[in-house]
């Protein structure tokens, strides 16, 4: 038996060995399809005079043009902007503070003056996002740490709903560890680093890549979405008054985890002369805890783009895609708002 | 629970652990714990069910005690009947009972009469024609007095639900099986180490082989009318892939994993397209349940010792019943006359057993003949295949006439490389081993430790990367 075990232990730390080989050979953002063609890309291009980035999911990849955003600062005769938007669909919180730190590491971001994060809360990982790549490439110990801190000392949720998404942090950790699932859709797949992903300097509207998307169950998808609001009058209301409902809520809480991470975030980046600047998105399900964690966030740092009776047009059913996220115009508005405030901040200091 | 998820990654070392450091000095408790974990590993995927394998197990059991007693013919007739009735009633209404309905229906409405006929709404418990089958060889070996009946309720409910191989087999023959539960079973470094090595060939097959086939597999056969011949004909071969990479896969992890308890169940596939003739690829597939059929069925019906109607008939009914075995569809059926057809030739020529050893076993590469006879007997099983994948016969006959188009000889419009590839890989590394139990059983050769290693890295590598689908094994549904 004990031959048997040795064995066996043998045979699990060589593979481990051989795993840990790979990521040394593997960029960091490598699971993330979209995150990693901007990546390359920019790592491509001669030239890379970007100075201004932007870091989120679906809801940062979708709505903020970077064009729109740079004419708009650009006019301002303030700063010279030249963006870059890296936002990836489902990039959550804590995925999204992992590919910002990197990048803050790597050599393309030597010109990054403002850098803009959108500030969510810590993603409870669904059973949705189980077993996927996206989920599992970016897990090690520190945000594991990061996470269970954070969830363990949340009030709100309920004991079932924390269990629940620690087992599914765990299973994704242990998935990362052993590289379950991991390159197999890289191998089959020639088209997995798709270079439309990268759209216009990073932006790729779901009403342009509707356009312009060759799959058709991609294609089914997103009529579907757009279809949705639609066929049900009431989503982009009801998706109104609940985050109204919020932030009229009393409760007080803030996930103080959070705050110590991004209060640390914004000592390193600023050690390196970059501007780091947090985004509360239009549309999110925000909540009145991310609503209190922003208000404990520096003015100079943070951008509160929720509040419907503050950017009414974020909210109008004419420049919406789906429920959650902005069409061409809305989105180009969106930009020019976000640009409008990042401008005050901009005077202020 | 599936072999390919995490939670079995976690359920067997902890049942390994607890079998070999806790409960390893009685044997009482070793059994029990492994009733314990079959029970949970059956329920994992809905424990209602739980109570059919129980309810199966006590009838069997007190049968198996009853007909020791009795000494009257008429009396353990009578039993064995009740085992019967009562083993393939579950069968029959949660496996045939839907599709006899409505095979009635359509045959009335054929004749202009319609009829109305309610259909169960039922889900068909995962596993059911496996440890039914393996009850019933219990029940049938001591109505003939080929076996002591089990006097240990624990010892015989494990037998019955043994986890490995409860859901997909290999079906256990009770004499085989049955004994290994009487005696404390210790542990064993070789069986245990080469279990292991069976374990990691039968994920490669599955994860990588089965799972990457399946998805062109899939694409081809509900897309095909849209597919040109030469396309049609790849989807046929990923689906003839698919299905022995899941099939065998699935054997292979059972076998592994009973050897690392100490239990030694037979061999389900022995390289089966490496066969020269359809009687050898019969040896070869699925072993268990052809043998079961041979046995219990073909035997008592007289087998080949009769005229040549006589084998004509039980040949027909042994391989129409087996493929009524794999599920309630008429394209089963036809894929069993299918095989009964390739099979006749040789039976009534008397070359059914012409080709009795392994292929090219004392050369390491086959003659031409040798190649030719493969590639024929490997054809007509892919032929056969497109039968057994369809959805009904009238997607078969379509699919058969859209194969032999014009377009057969264009370049197809699926070539998935990395598939074809890990293909390549898995036929070479068979017929490297082909007088192997498995695909990684490398004692004996002269490969050297580190290649050895290499190897072993490489699938768990394959293995991982391909993780994570989740994807049943297709004999479930059987």
């Amino acid at each position: 038996m004990k031959r048997f075990l040795l064995k066996v232990l043998f045979s699990v730390a060589l593979y481990l060995a051989v795993s840990f080989t790979i990521s040394i050979f593997t960029p960091y953002h490598w699971g993330n399809p979209w995150f990693s063609t901007k990546i390359k890309y920019l790592e491509e291009i001669n030239e890379n005079n970007y100075n201004v980035f932007f870091f989120g999911s679906s809801l940062v990849y979708r709505q903020i043009n970077s064009r729109v955003f740079d004419d708009y600062i650009n006019n301002s005769n303030q700063i010279v902007s030249n963006s870059f938007n890296l936002g990836a669909p489902a990039t959550y919180t804590p995925q999204s503070y992992y590919l910002l730190r990197n990048f803050l590491n790597s050599e393309i971001s030597n010109n990054l003056e403002y850098c803009f994060v959108e500030l969510r809360e810590i993603d409870l990982l669904g059973d949705y996002f189980l077993h996927q790549e996206r989920s599992t490439y970016w897990q090690n110990f520190d945000d594991l740490k990061f996470v269970f801190k954070s969830l363990n000392s949340n009030i709100r949720l309920g004991m079932l709903t924390k269990i629940h998404s620690y087992r599914n942090y765990l299973i994704s950790y242990f998935e990362n560890t052993f590289r379950l699932g991991h390159f197999g859709k890289q191998m089959l797949n020639s088209d997995y680093y798709n270079k439309k992903y990268i759209g216009e300097n990073g932006f790729l509207p779901l009403e342009t890549h509707l356009q312009i998307t060759d799959d058709i169950s991609i294609k089914e998808r997103l009529i579907q979405r757009q279809n949705s609001i639609l066929e049900d009058s009431e989503l982009i209301p009801t998706r109104i008054s609940q985050i109204k409902n919020e932030l009229n809520s009393k409760r007080n809480y803030y996930d103080e985890i959070h705050l110590e991470a991004i209060r640390s975030m914004l000592k390193d980046s600023e050690q390196k002369g970059i501007h780091l600047i947090f985004v509360v998105s239009p549309r999110n399900n925000i909540t009145m805890e991310l609503i209190n964690l922003s208000d404990k966030i520096p003015r100079e740092h943070l951008i509160d783009m929720s509040n419907p009776d503050k950017y009414p047009s974020l909210y109008e059913f004419e420049n919406s895609f789906d429920v959650a996220h902005l069409n061409n115009k809305g989105s180009e508005i969106y930009s020019k708002l976000l640009a409008r405030e990042f401008e005050t901040i901009l005077a202020n200091n | 629970m599936l072999f390919n998820s995490i939670d079995f990654a976690f359920f067997l070392p902890l049942i390994f652990v607890l079998y070999w450091f806790v409960v390893s000095r009685n044997l009482k408790l070793q059994n029990t714990l492994i009733l314990a974990a079959s029970y949970l590993f059956y329920g994992w995927w809905d424990w209602r069910f739980i109570s059919l394998i129980a309810f199966s197990t006590l009838v069997d059991f007190a049968i198996g005690l009853s007909l020791k007693k009795s000494e009257s013919n008429q009396k353990r007739k009578i039993l064995l009947w009740l085992s019967l009735l009562v083993n393939l009633g579950f069968l029959g209404i949660f496996k045939y009972y839907n599709f006899f309905v409505e095979s009635f229906v359509s045959a009335f409405s054929f004749f202009g009469q319609d009829i109305q006929a309610n259909t169960l709404n039922i889900i068909l418990p995962v596993g059911i024609s496996f440890y039914t089958f393996q009850t019933l060889s219990y029940t049938i070996d001591v109505y003939k007095r080929k076996l002591e009946p089990s006097s240990d309720l624990v010892a015989f409910a494990a037998f019955v639900s043994f986890f490995p191989q409860l859901v997909a087999g290999p079906i256990e023959r009770a004499k085989n099986l049955l004994p290994q539960f009487y005696k404390k079973r210790v542990f064993n470094y070789s069986a245990a180490s080469d279990g292991m090595k069976q374990i990691l060939w039968g994920l490669f097959k599955k994860v990588v082989i089965a799972d990457n086939c399946a998805e062109y597999a899939d694409l081809i056969f509900n897309n095909s009318e849209v597919y040109s011949g030469s396309t049609l004909v790849l989807g046929a071969v990923f689906f003839a892939f698919q299905i022995y990479g899941d099939f065998s896969g699935y054997s292979d992890i059972a076998i592994g994993t009973a050897r690392l308890f100490g239990f030694d169940l037979k061999q389900n596939f022995a390289f089966p397209y490496f066969s020269r003739d359809i009687a050898e690829f019969w040896r070869r597939w699925h072993i268990s349940l052809s043998t079961w059929f041979r046995d219990y069925l073909y035997i008592p019906l007289g087998g080949s010792r009769g005229g040549t109607t006589m084998k004509i008939r039980n040949t027909f009914i042994i391989f129409v019943v087996s493929g009524f075995w794999h599920g309630a569809n008429w394209t089963f059926i036809v894929w069993g006359l299918l095989n009964a057809i390739y099979f006749l030739p040789l039976l009534l020529f008397n070359r059914n057993r012409q080709n009795m050893d392994i292929v090219a076993q004392e050369s390491f590469l086959p003659n031409l003949k040798e190649l030719v006879m493969m590639f024929t007997t490997f054809c007509l099983t892919v032929f056969a295949w497109i039968f057994f994948r369809a959805e009904d016969l009238k997607h078969a006959f379509q699919y058969i006439g859209d194969i032999f188009d014009t377009s057969i000889f264009s370049i197809p419009e699926v070539l998935p490389k990395v598939v074809v590839l890990f293909i390549i890989i898995l036929i070479c590394t068979e017929w490297v081993n082909k007088d192997k139990q498995h695909g990684l059983q490398f004692e004996g050769s002269r490969i050297s430790i580190f290649l050895k290693w290499f190897i072993y890295i490489l699938y768990a590598l394959l293995i991982a990367f391909f993780f994570g689908k989740g994807s049943t094994f297709i004999y479930f549904q059987f």
